[in-house]
């Protein structure tokens, strides 16, 4: 929720390996985009970011068991 | 009539409505990494156990203590407002109410369960929590509680918001919180990522990453995390909105609400006023309920062009492909809130059991309505609390074509003072709507056509 413009960049790099699995949806009006995302990544690694989202709580506890691993 | 309806403080609702006691099917337990339900044991490191209860819990009614109803009595019960100007503006027969979230101290419904969290927090010997924020309403409103309550906070913010909006962040330090940008130094989780990109301008999902980190690694064990949206028992904590809501719809003399109307990002000021209607829609009412979303980030309308959640092997989508230069930079698009990637489950299973029938509008819209409301109402909503007025204004207009004297109901979850660029930029001209041209829809869906659907399932069932 972040409430104000936001760069293309940020969504390509939401401060993880790959972009954000939303990126055609929020950006689906620029048909460059998909073009874009088909010549800078591979199938794999598409297919890798548009994983459905976790659960919250599946996340939580993922990022519990993380943190106590150090 | 009266244009503003009051409860007086006797009359605020003494126990929170719980939607999965009810929900025709219920939700499946919630799965761990390990693909098993998760237990209560597994979420310890993090929250109290009354809210692990609560977030299990299949109640339908659950007491609020005394002792978090006094704090909120503070600025609760709010008053429910006749939009009679709105109305008369909008030459239209439907009676507007709405439900003024934006007289708590922080200017939203959040405070609704900060406090409730802080409370549970502090009973069972917390000292201190974290948690994560993007434009700062959910940490200044647990800064706010954790101030009232007597325990220290922590907040991670955004980085790209801590630098552009300032303001929050001043008031969760003047609440006494310590709020720090994400991704910080502080962590592990946020040194990995600056090691990698010292740029970074971070996001919600470093920040959430740093505030588990933060509680769980805390070796006195005094320190939790608290969310702001998304799980049950912060839905839970917000129904004391529709709760109140509806008494003050029979003091005003209305029998029945034909619709309901709440902005939805992570789903938790929707679910506080449309959960105790949806109890009634359960049980016969016929009402359309109805949760707001951005066109340019939808979660549960989708967008044209989808890829299929149903399955994980047939989600890339196959789209022509274009020639690009070097200077690909899309225009910025303007996400004035609700951007949140994750829906509450207890809101999504709702929409699988056709309980509530969710719309996604464009900025152009959501800003012209608030503009408008602004100008017969009096007050600047919050970029997020536009899409419902955007959706209340276009049923009232339904409304007049039908000749129908309906009654319609809306969430004024927040005000919009601190959140001003996107009226700024709405009336420089320097927003857009981001239209899906025909053809290019129309090729693009031709060429997904062969893949896997998604299957809705509602749960419960096969």
């Amino acid at each position: 929720m972040l409430g104000h413009k936001v760069p293309f960049g940020y969504c390509e790099k939401p401060g993880r390996e790959l972009f954000c699995p939303k990126i055609f949806q929020c950006w689906g009006a620029n048909s460059r985009v998909h073009s874009y995302i088909q010549q800078k990544y591979s199938p794999e690694e598409i297919e890798r970011a548009l994983k459905p989202p976790t659960p919250k709580l599946t996340t939580l506890v993922e990022l519990i068991q993380k943190a106590k691993e150090g | 009539m009266n244009m503003r309806i009051q409860l007086n403080e006797k009359e605020i609702p003494r126990q929170w409505y719980n939607l999965s006691a009810d929900l025709p099917s219920p939700l499946q337990p919630p799965l761990g990494p390990d693909g098993n339900p998760i237990s209560p044991d597994m979420l310890k490191p993090i929250f109290p156990n009354a809210l692990i209860e609560q977030e299990v819990s299949q109640d339908r009614w659950i007491d609020i203590p005394e002792e978090i109803l006094n704090i909120l009595l503070t600025w609760r019960p709010t008053p429910l407002h006749r939009a009679k100007a709105l109305e008369e503006a909008l030459d239209t027969p439907a009676r507007i109410y709405y439900k003024n979230e934006s007289i708590s101290p922080p200017g939203s419904h959040k405070p609704n369960t900060a406090v409730a969290q802080a409370y549970y927090n502090k009973k069972e010997g917390v000292k201190r929590l974290t948690t994560e924020t993007g434009a700062g309403q959910w940490g200044s409103a647990l800064s706010f509680a954790c101030s009232l309550i007597g325990l220290q906070c922590k907040v991670f913010m955004v980085r790209i918001s801590f630098d552009q909006k300032p303001y929050r962040k001043i008031m969760m330090q003047t609440w006494g919180a310590e709020c720090v940008p994400s991704p910080s130094n502080e962590t592990k989780a946020g040194r990995e990522v600056l090691e990698k990109n010292p740029d970074t301008s971070g996001s919600l999902g470093i920040a959430i990453s740093e505030a588990v980190e933060a509680a769980v690694t805390d070796k006195s064990g005094q320190t939790k995390y608290s969310l702001g949206s998304v799980l049950n028992h912060v839905l839970l904590h917000q129904t004391i909105i529709g709760l109140e809501a509806k008494k003050q719809l029979e003091k005003a003399g209305e029998k029945k609400v034909d619709t309901v109307i709440g902005c939805a990002g992570g789903g938790s000021n929707f679910a506080g006023l449309s959960f105790p209607f949806i109890y009634d829609k359960i049980n016969g009412a016929q009402i359309d309920i109805i949760p707001v979303e951005p066109w340019s980030c939808p979660t549960m309308t989708k967008g044209p062009f989808l890829y299929d959640l149903g399955d994980a092997s047939g989600m890339t989508p196959l789209l022509p492909m274009h020639s690009l230069g070097h200077n690909f930079v899309p225009p910025p698009i303007h996400a004035g809130g609700l951007r949140y990637h994750g829906m509450a489950p207890l809101v999504s299973q709702s929409i699988v059991e056709g309980l509530i029938s969710p719309l996604a509008i464009h900025q152009l819209e959501c800003y012209q309505s608030a503009i408008f409301f602004a100008g017969t109402e009096g007050i600047i909503v919050a970029p997020e609390t536009s899409h419902a007025v955007a959706v209340a204004i276009r049923e009232a207009k339904k409304a007049k074509e039908e000749g129908k004297e309906k009654v319609i109901l809306f969430n004024l979850s927040g005000h919009g003072l601190l959140d001003l660029s996107g009226y700024d930029a709405y009336m420089g001209g320097k927003l857009e709507d981001y239209e899906f041209p025909t053809e290019e829809l129309e090729k693009n869906l031709e060429a997904l056509k062969d893949f896997p659907k998604p299957k809705m399932v509602k749960t419960g069932q096969n």
